[in-house]
């Protein structure tokens, strides 16, 4: 299987010293080493001809089939629940209520205040009042029908402003404000006594869903020694292990939690199998019998988490030049009815944290105050979706970056160009970026590959009946490698056999983004193997050392760096048996391509796997264990000052769009994206991730919203929750920069999240460059274009 | 999903007898792209439910000059996007095939099913509407023919009797010289339901209209011919001006309503520049 792509198309690849702004150059492609190359996905093959189970695919023999009664209410006291008709109904097997929860009533990857089964109080529509389980998923369906709820409604709240107010009502015990966390940075007065333009605008985001292929499932099978197996697609399979072990009330080592193949997660599987993982757990301990839950699409929308939607507040100053000097932003987040992936983990962990950070943009701005309010409402809860409360803020902070160059009348890519981060900015919690700064190096590449200079010449009318015009944006953007909290980490094991075969066991989940390609490729690297050679077990919580989250754009860089450190041990040892059978000093061994040699001599050589069957047959170290930290983070509560991240990713995308004038219709036509990812350890997986990333950025421009009214979601289905499908995407340049990374593996950083950051602002961008009507209020659908056209064209007249 | 008799009769009276058993309680299955996405919604309950798939001939499509085309109620929408004669002489009618779901989709669901389900914004109606066909029915009491513009009873309801079978559809042949489009306006280029639908047929003799047509969808309880614009057009001199007023004409004929796709203003205004466009294109 690690045979290369055969998709011929040039891949680019730019690092530093290559990089001729005049020319774009073809870097070389394939060195000799793993890494580097575009090797096909090992689980490539199995995907496009179906052979891979996903959970759906398990056999179902000897299951009960788990359902969730949820609320009929978005906020109300729970009277009384009667299960008796329910529990009547033959093929039954459970029916349980609040009490029926063996341990703790509550889960939540930060702060478990979400009930297995609610029981005095629902919070939201997706809240479940009663768990069952059945024979068949009919008989399950029925029994839901069987069992009489009575709700005492409370008043609901909608709007995080509104959840401030003092007289509230309160969704939870102490209070509706989850989280204030605020950034404070110079002398705000000072900055804007200094402006030359002051410009104060409000943008508006709606809750997303992650509409990932693959509905939610979750097995739960108890075993005979007591021990509760968890088997689902997810990406954090620690933070289940966690959850269930607390809800059942047993240790940890009593709950065992498998990753099975995942259909897609996008942070959605993050949160969800802890909710399934717990309530299919607690269905399996009272019938002790395994138990699936198999989310319906529907089921998927009320229940599982959304991105937060977000109110954004931004004063911004700049002097006549574009220098910006000072920015201003509030940010009123809505967490929804739980704390999920909201709340603050320190230093500076957690989506809302994040948000703030990250608000003010790329850009060195030398005087920042940001306040960031997160609130409960009785809606859908907000949880991570890839960029983890940065595609927010990159909607805004890319949005008045181009409405202050037009105020300015510059060119929106040199009031970037002025104001961009380069090597050794500070930012605005005033940590300055030491290396890997690739900010400026896309955006020259992508101005260049992209034709922006003439193009920026020639928008305007494309048709001779005038009604189509085109026009083109641009969205800088940031992301961290690494999630911020103290508890950061990876751990890897690599064993090497006698065979020279290798065993690589990583807690690193594969939803799509190609982990289980990029990682054994990292592995034989270091060892000196072929691809081929070395097999990752699938995450297992009984088999894998912890590894944190798949999350946070992280995998490659944390999990490659444990991976190098455990192949380094198990090298070690091949090296000096290797020494001893060559008679040659250690320092003057390579170990690649299953040769190990003389650097001097190379003529003078082994095969891995003769040192390797040495080794195990002189009882010498063959498995390695490694272990990576990050730099510490740091954020100060007070000030938000410090290094929350220890690496950024950068990235320029620039779009073509055609707006009909009449109609409102865009069309995106074209599309360059440049990413400094540091080292593209697979550049073919780098141009998938950020293909994939701009199309969900385009989603969140111009067509995804989860609609509510009154607390009920309108769109429960992708009839309705519209997203892309092939046809409104355009082509994709995507240009891969290569920066190094002085803490990653060869260099390189993260990449999973980052791609549809800028998207949809460059997509926005190109909007209002078009049609001169700005969107503020997401999506930018063909209605709230029109009628911004027709706004601007009022203000013309 | 509720349990459901499922019959699989050999011939069409068969088909009627099963209907009229289960009268109100039975529904036809065809290509079940919307059927069954309402039985699994739970909105619609039935007893049974009757799979024309079984009868033999509901899969012909026929072509002459004089006759017109012949749509069995069994012919999937691939059969009409792959047909010559459709491409030939019925470019509306390719149009709406072209924009239809998905393959998956366009390989079961036929166009009977999509006018028999008579929603308001589908794409079978534009086409059908402007070469003004005819709906072949068949019940207990025998035959019947109903013009395509009177087999729509409302949001999802049609005007065939509960034991009726819809067998066939014929679509005569376009007045000769006559040019037309058909737009379907979403919120997305592929698989999504019409905001607004806008269709035209036009034959122009001498700079003057001399026969126009107009159907409009999703902005009405049923899809319709805008019978006032088309009146504002015939007969007088082609010019900018004259159009834009039957698109106001067309706009007044509209009741949209809003909903989570679009605003009832909106479609408005949608149906004023569409109908605009839409004549226009015809005459181009
Ligand atoms: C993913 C998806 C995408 C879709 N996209 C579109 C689209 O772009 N445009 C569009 O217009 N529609 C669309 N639809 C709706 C649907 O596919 C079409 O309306 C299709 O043509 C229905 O045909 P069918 O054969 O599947 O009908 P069925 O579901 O079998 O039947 C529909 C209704 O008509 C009745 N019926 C069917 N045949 C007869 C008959 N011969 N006599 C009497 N009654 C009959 C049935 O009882 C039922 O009530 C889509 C559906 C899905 C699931």
């Amino acid at each position: 299987m690690s045979k290369e792509s055969d998709d011929r198309r040039e891949v680019k690849v730019l690092t530093r010293e290559k990089l001729d702004l005049r020319q774009l150059v073809k870097a070389p492609e394939v060195g000799p080493s793993v890494v580097g190359r575009s090797i096909v996905r090992t689980d490539a093959m199995l995907k496009v001809t179906g052979r891979l189970d996903f959970g759906a695919d398990y056999l179902q023999d000897g299951f009960l089939h788990g359902k969730i009664l949820r609320s009929s209410h978005p906020h109300a006291l729970i009277k009384s629940i009667n299960t008796k008709k329910a529990k009547e109904l033959p093929g039954v097997a459970a029916v349980l209520t609040a009490e029926s929860v063996p341990g703790r009533n509550g889960f939540g990857a930060i702060i478990p205040d979400q009930p297995v089964i609610c029981g005095d109080k629902v919070r939201f529509v997706g809240d479940a009042v009663a768990l069952v389980a059945a024979e068949t998923e009919k008989i399950a369906h029925q029994a839901l029908e069987l069992i009489e709820v009575e709700y005492d409604p409370l008043p609901p709240v909608f709007d995080p402003r509104e959840a401030l107010k003092e007289d509230a009502p309160k969704i939870h015990e102490k209070g509706n404000l989850l989280s204030y966390n605020k950034l404070r940075k110079g002398d705000m007065e000072k900055g804007f006594a200094q402006a030359d333009v002051i410009l104060e605008r409000t943008y508006q985001v709606p809750f997303l869903d992650h509409a990932y292929l693959e509905p939610d499932i979750c097995m739960a099978i108890p075993k005979a020694d007591g021990t509760m197996l968890v088997e689902g697609p997810m990406q954090a399979p620690f933070t289940v292990r966690r959850n269930v072990n607390a809800v059942l009330g047993v240790p940890i080592n009593k709950v065992r939690v498998r990753q099975i193949p995942m259909g897609g997660g996008f942070g959605g599987k993050e949160d969800s199998p802890i909710d399934l993982g717990c309530r299919a757990a607690v269905l399996a301990y009272h019938t002790r019998r395994p138990v699936r839950i198999a989310l319906e699409r529907e089921e998927i929308t009320l229940q599982t988490s959304k991105r937060h939607p977000m109110i954004m507040q931004i004063k911004i100053g700049a002097k006549k030049d574009g220098t910006l000097v000072a920015f201003e932003g509030v940010i009123y987040d809505e967490q929804g009815a739980y704390a999920s992936m909201g709340p603050v983990i320190p230093p500076a962990g957690g989506s809302h944290i994040h948000a703030m950070v990250m608000m003010p943009g790329p850009y060195e701005i030398p005087n920042v105050k940001v306040d960031a309010y997160l609130c409960y409402t009785n809606h859908p809860y907000g949880g991570a979706m890839r960029g983890f409360g940065a595609p927010q803020v990159h909607v805004a902070h890319e949005q008045i970056m181009d409405e202050l160059a037009e105020a300015l009348n510059i060119n929106p890519i040199d009031i970037r160009r002025k104001n961009g981060f380069r090597e050794d900015s500070a930012t605005a919690t005033g940590q300055v970026l030491e290396q890997s700064v690739g900010l400026h190096d896309t955006l020259e590449v992508c101005t260049r590959a992209f034709d922006w200079d003439r193009r920026y010449q020639e928008t305007g009318y494309v048709d001779e009946g005038k009604t189509k015009r085109r026009g083109i944006g641009i969205g800088l953007g940031w992301y961290r490698t690494s999630i911020g909290t103290n508890n950061d980490a990876c751990g890897a094991n690599v064993y090497v056999h006698e065979d020279g075969s290798v065993l690589l066991y990583t807690g690193i989940t594969e939803m799509g983004q190609g982990s289980f390609t990029v990682l054994p490729q990292i592995c034989a690297e270091e060892l000196g193997v072929r691809m081929e050679d070395v097999r990752l077990v699938q995450p297992d919580t009984d088999v894998v050392p912890e590894s944190g989250p798949t999350v946070g754009s992280r995998s490659t860089t944390l999990m490659g760096n444990a991976i190098i450190l455990a192949a380094r041990q198990v090298k070690e040892s091949i090296l000096e048996m290797a020494s001893e059978m060559l008679m040659v000093p250690m320092d003057r061994l390579e170990s690649r391509d299953r040769r190990i040699y003389d650097r001097d001599n190379s003529g003078k050589s082994l095969e891995f796997r003769e040192v390797a069957a040495r080794c195990m047959a002189k009882g010498k170290r063959l498995i390695g264990q490694g272990w990576w930290a990050p730099p510490p983070p740091t954020l100060d509560p007070e000030t938000g000052q410090g290094n929350p991240y220890f690496v950024y990713t950068y990235s320029t995308h620039m779009a073509e769009v055609v707006v009909d004038m009449e109609t409102g219709e865009v069309e995106v036509t074209d599309y360059v994206a440049a990413f400094d990812v540091g080292k593209a350890i697979n550049p073919k997986a780098v141009e998938g991730q950020i293909e994939g990333g701009v199309a969900m950025g385009l989603g969140y421009a111009l067509m995804e919203e989860v609609a509510l009214e009154g607390g009920y979601i309108q769109n429960l289905n992708l009839k309705n929750y519209l997203i892309p499908t092939s046809l409104d995407v355009p082509d994709i340049e995507p240009i891969i920069v290569e920066v190094e990374n002085r803490f990653g593996p060869y260099g390189a950083k993260g990449i999973g999240e980052m791609p549809n950051l800028p998207a949809t602002p460059a997509i926005l961008n190109a909007i209002a460059n078009a049609c001169g009507g700005r969107v503020r209020t997401l999506p930018a659908d063909p209605e709230r274009v029109f009628w911004a056209i027709k706004e601007a064209e009022r203000a013309v007249r | 999903m509720k349990d459901f008799e499922l019959y699989q009769p050999k011939s069409i009276e068969e088909a009627c007898r099963y209907l009229a058993r289960h009268r109100g309680r039975a529904r036809v299955l065809a290509g079940g792209t919307d059927l069954l996405v309402e039985l699994k919604g739970g909105r619609v309950k039935l007893a049974a439910v009757v799979s024309l798939k079984s009868i033999k001939g509901l899969n012909k499509l026929t072509y002459t000059r004089k006759e017109g085309l012949r749509i069995g109620a069994m012919v999937p929408w691939t059969q009409l996007l792959d047909s010559k004669p459709v491409a030939r002489n019925y470019p509306l009618l390719r149009k709406a095939a072209e924009k239809m779901g998905s393959i998956q989709i366009r390989n079961v669901g036929t166009l009977a099913g999509n006018i028999s389900h008579a929603s308001p914004a589908a794409n079978g109606p534009i086409p059908l509407l402007l070469y003004e066909a005819e709906c072949m029915v068949e019940g207990p009491k025998g035959r019947r023919v109903i013009p395509v513009e009177k087999v729509f009873g409302g949001v999802q309801k049609n005007t065939l009797r509960s034991a009726e079978v819809l067998t066939e559809i014929r679509v005569p042949t376009p007045p000769p010289g006559a040019n037309g489009t058909y737009y379907k306006f979403a919120l997305r280029r592929a698989m999504d339901l019409a905001v607004v639908g806008v269709g035209a047929l036009v034959r122009a003799k001498n700079g003057v209209f001399d026969d126009v047509r107009v159907a409009l969808g999703s902005v009405g309880p049923k899809p319709f011919r805008a019978k006032r614009a088309e009146k504002v057009l015939s007969g007088k001199m082609i010019g900018d001006q004259l159009i834009r007023e039957a698109s106001e004409a067309a706009a007044s004929e509209c009741a949209p309503i809003t909903d989570v796709r679009a605003s009832k203003e909106y479609r408005i205004e949608l149906v004023k520049e569409l109908t605009f466009r839409a004549i226009k294109e015809s005459l181009s």
